[in-house]
């Protein structure tokens, strides 16, 4: 692909021609609702910019396309006899979607490929379709006897779109409305969540390829920010090189400069990560844009409403999100959403609505997709889970556990398949990928009134304020935010339960005591108990961690080290499953830590204790209970 | 990973390939020998990324015996494995004891062997002759992983895809009664 350089410059170019492509989706979508002339203005100045870019570097094929899209949007701005322009009729409006994807496929074949070249004359055809239908309906206008146009791209022009489209994830959507819905037209609607197994192999190597020429947009103001910090760093380092060369490195000459460079570290980390984040925009167009392409095509007129959409999230959240959020809005409105008579007979408003909101709470970041549609009803889906043999019959389950089961690989409640979805792949993928960003997915639904999916997502994936502790021997971390306290148990009358346990009163609720060793000890010779333990050989300091339900248990370990940021790494997929463990990091001295979950330890003990009383053991200790 | 490749830091890091023979057409039918016990195994070079000084694990609980616990390597952690444990040999510290790192499918992962002896060459006939003709050893790993046999130094070497041995093995042992319920 020609020397580096230039190649780092084609791919700046094609990173630019699709963030114009963009920006055209959205006045495309927006040339529904406001002004016209402006944002056909606006259109044009954009078609002119990949023009002159594509020409720029020698694409004349793809500068050739757009001057047709151009020709459109002039003829568009031409005044009728009233001397205004006429309105943009929807059919317009869907050719010119359809450009701007087959447009985006176009430059997704060029970063894979830097000759690639689609065919461009269904795509032109339809353009001219337009141009020339826009003039007659203006000449005809002026006629007495208005002609009725024809609907623009004809179906079987449709068909024979080149195969290179399939590329593009929106090649679903972008079929025009006028078309029946054929039934190879239904495989890429899912296609993009389930990875054909065809052609996996290829697009994962050039997944990673494009990786590295990825690029991030950065407000100068930060990079200035970043600057001032190595300047302060730089600064500190010289302190500390100037007195390691006059031998006069202490404690007092050092500790001001190691402690402005680790503040300054802190604070340039967390600038730094900020980078990552990156507005969800994007992905709320996307999703916009589907919602309007399956409206069409479904005939069920929608309203759609973001809330928060400025909400900042990781670069790798929103690529990781895209996709199972299209197959969330496509389910809503495939079946969550019922046609207009269904709407009409149960006294719903004709125009559906289906809101998307994000917000931050506290370290999470929650995203919502709601319907007011038909709703989820528990006992069809128990029905199906059980006719499906996901769930033994008989079984009971809560309702929010029935509803899950809709998350389970081969679930589906459509006994056909549509061109939408009901293939029963999907909420198992979108279950998959939230999982895998370490959030998770919870379901709420009434019947008749409709159902939300809300996306917990951890907000920010790095760094955690950590505790290291010391449990035979050997270091852990302790997030911070799982620790509710750290207590002294030589303060606190320790009791010994009946069945073995340990308990103290906290607060008047009774918490038991666990030893932290008791689940992730290690049989390592013992090292000699130091004075001023007690009689385990332990120090009595003690974690207290919530369990469900507000109850609380105090985890003993035998030394508190230190609390510290610390950065989490992910565990490799073999070590991701030894239990209790959530991630890994380095300490200070270089050695690897490993992160403890207090979750799976609380979770782990409950079930512990189910067990015994089960066993016909002691009766089971009620917690939490005031004494 | 080639610049680890290009990075030579005295005795401590001893690579697995030199330069440009790493880039070598060849390089599938080349294998790193090594010893276990008083035996020697070959394993395909490629699947090596590195060979490092032997230093010591930070264990983690709940994992297997042959499993160590976690090295960090410039900054990157890394799982170890025993290969002397797994493959039923004494355990016996010694200077030559080597880690070789593999670039697992599941990321990178260390095994401990006693020594690393040569890299040795067969030619496709050789390797393909030995696909028939697998060695009944008693250490167990899947059939599949086991590449053949062939002799070095008049001695008999067993030639195993580690990096595929490895990738597949589950190191998760559950030791603590009070884990093993949630499962």
């Amino acid at each position: 692909m020609g020397n580096a350089n230039e190649s780092k410059i084609f791919f700046l170019l094609l990173d630019e021609i699709d963030d114009t492509l963009v920006d055209i989706e959205t006045r495309c979508l927006k040339l529904e609702t406001s002004d016209q002339a402006s944002e056909l203005q606006v259109l044009f100045r954009a078609a002119h910019n990949i023009k002159g870019a594509a020409q720029l570097y020698g694409l004349s094929d793809l500068a050739s396309l757009v001057h047709n899209f151009e020709d459109l949007l002039t003829a568009l701005q031409v005044p009728n006899a009233s001397g205004k322009p006429d309105t943009v009729t929807v059919e317009t409006i869907d050719v010119m979607l359809s450009t701007q994807s087959f447009l985006r496929g176009w430059v997704t074949g060029l970063r894979e490929n830097g000759k690639f070249s689609p065919n461009v004359l269904t795509v032109r055809e339809q353009i001219n379709d337009q141009i020339t239908q826009i003039k007659n309906s203006r000449r005809a206008a002026s006629d007495p006897a208005p002609a009725r146009a024809t609907p623009a791209p004809s179906p079987a022009a449709s068909k024979t779109e080149p195969p290179t489209k399939m590329a593009n994830e929106s090649v679903a959507i972008e079929a025009p409305p006028t078309t029946i819905p054929t039934p190879t037209a239904s495989v890429p609607s899912e296609a993009p969540l389930v990875e054909p197994t065809g052609k996996s192999g290829k697009k994962k190597k050039s997944k990673s390829e494009r990786k590295a020429n990825e690029t991030i947009r950065v407000p100068t103001l930060k990079i200035d920010e970043i600057i001032q910090f190595i300047g302060e760093l730089s600064i500190n380092q010289g302190i500390l090189n100037h007195n390691l060369k006059q031998g006069t490195l202490s404690e007092a000459t050092c500790r001001n400069p190691v402690e402005l460079n680790q503040k300054a570290l802190k604070e340039l980390y967390d600038l730094i990560l900020t980078l990552r984040m990156q507005s969800a925009d994007p992905l709320f167009q996307r999703v916009e844009r589907t919602v309007r392409d399956l409206a069409r095509s479904q005939k069920k007129p929608i309203h759609l409403e973001f809330s928060g959409a400025d909400t900042p999230l990781d670069k790798i959240v929103i690529e990781m999100i895209t996709d199972p959020m299209m197959h969330l809005v496509r389910n809503a409105v495939d079946h969550g959403i019922e046609d207009e008579a269904t709407r009409r007979n149960s006294g719903k408003s004709l125009t559906a609505s289906l809101s998307i909101q994000t917000r931050q709470e506290g370290g999470q970041v929650i995203i919502s997709v709601s319907d007011d549609g038909r709703g989820l009803d528990p006992n069809t889906i128990l029905q199906k889970a059980v006719k499906l043999g996901l769930v033994p019959p008989g079984k009971r389950l809560a309702q929010a556990e029935i509803l899950n089961l809709i998350c389970l690989p081969g679930f589906t409640t459509r006994d056909t398949v549509t061109q939408i979805s009901g293939r029963g792949v999907g909420m198992d993928v979108v279950q998959k990928v939230i999982d895998s960003l370490g959030g998770h997915l919870e379901i709420t639904s009434e019947k008749g009134k409709g159902t939300t999916f809300h996306i917990n997502l951890p907000a920010n994936l790095e760094i955690i304020e950590g505790l290291t502790v010391k449990v035979t021997n050997q270091l852990y971390i302790v997030p911070r935010q799982e620790v509710t306290e750290i207590i002294d148990l030589s303060e606190y009358d320790v009791r010994r339960m009946g069945d073995g346990g340990r308990a103290i009163h906290l607060r008047g609720a009774v918490v038991p005591v666990e030893e932290l060793s008791d689940y992730i000890g290690i049989e390592a010779p013992e090292a000699p108990t130091p004075p001023g333990l007690n009689s385990r050989g332990r120090k009595q300091i003690a974690l207290v961690t919530r369990l469900e339900k507000n109850n609380k248990v105090a985890i003993c370990i035998d030394e508190l080290v230190d609390q510290r940021q610390i950065v989490v790494r992910p565990l490799s997929d073999q070590l991701s499953k030894v239990p209790c463990f959530s991630g890994v990091t380095i300490l200070g001295n270089g050695e690897p830590a490993m992160i403890l979950n207090m979750t799976v330890i609380g979770a782990s003990y409950l079930k512990w204790i189910g067990n015994q009383s089960v066993e016909g053991g002691p009766s089971q200790r009620n917690y939490g209970e005031t004494a | 990973m080639t610049q680890d490749s290009n990075q030579k830091s005295g005795s401590d890091t001893l690579t697995a390939s030199s330069g440009t023979q790493y880039m070598d057409q060849t390089d599938d039918a080349k294998f790193l020998i090594f010893r276990l016990g008083d035996e020697l195994y070959g394993t395909p070079l490629l699947g090596v990324r590195q060979v490092l000084q032997f230093q010591s694990a930070k264990s983690v609980p709940n994992t297997a015996k042959h499993f160590k616990g976690l090295v960090s390597v410039r900054g990157q952690i890394m799982g170890v494995v025993d290969l002397r444990i797994r493959f039923n040999y004494p355990v016996i510290e010694s200077k030559a004891n080597a880690f070789l790192v593999f670039e697992t499918d599941s990321g990178p992962l260390a095994a401990i062997v006693d020594r690393v002896e040569a890299v040795m060459r067969l030619s496709e006939e050789q390797l393909a002759s030995q696909a028939q003709n697998k060695p009944n050893i008693k250490i167990q790993i899947p059939l599949e992983f086991l590449l053949g046999a062939t002799s070095f130094q008049d001695q008999l070497v067993t030639l195993i895809d580690l990096n595929k041995t490895l990738s597949s093995e589950d190191y998760v042992e559950i030791q603590k009664a009070k884990l093993a319920i949630s499962g």
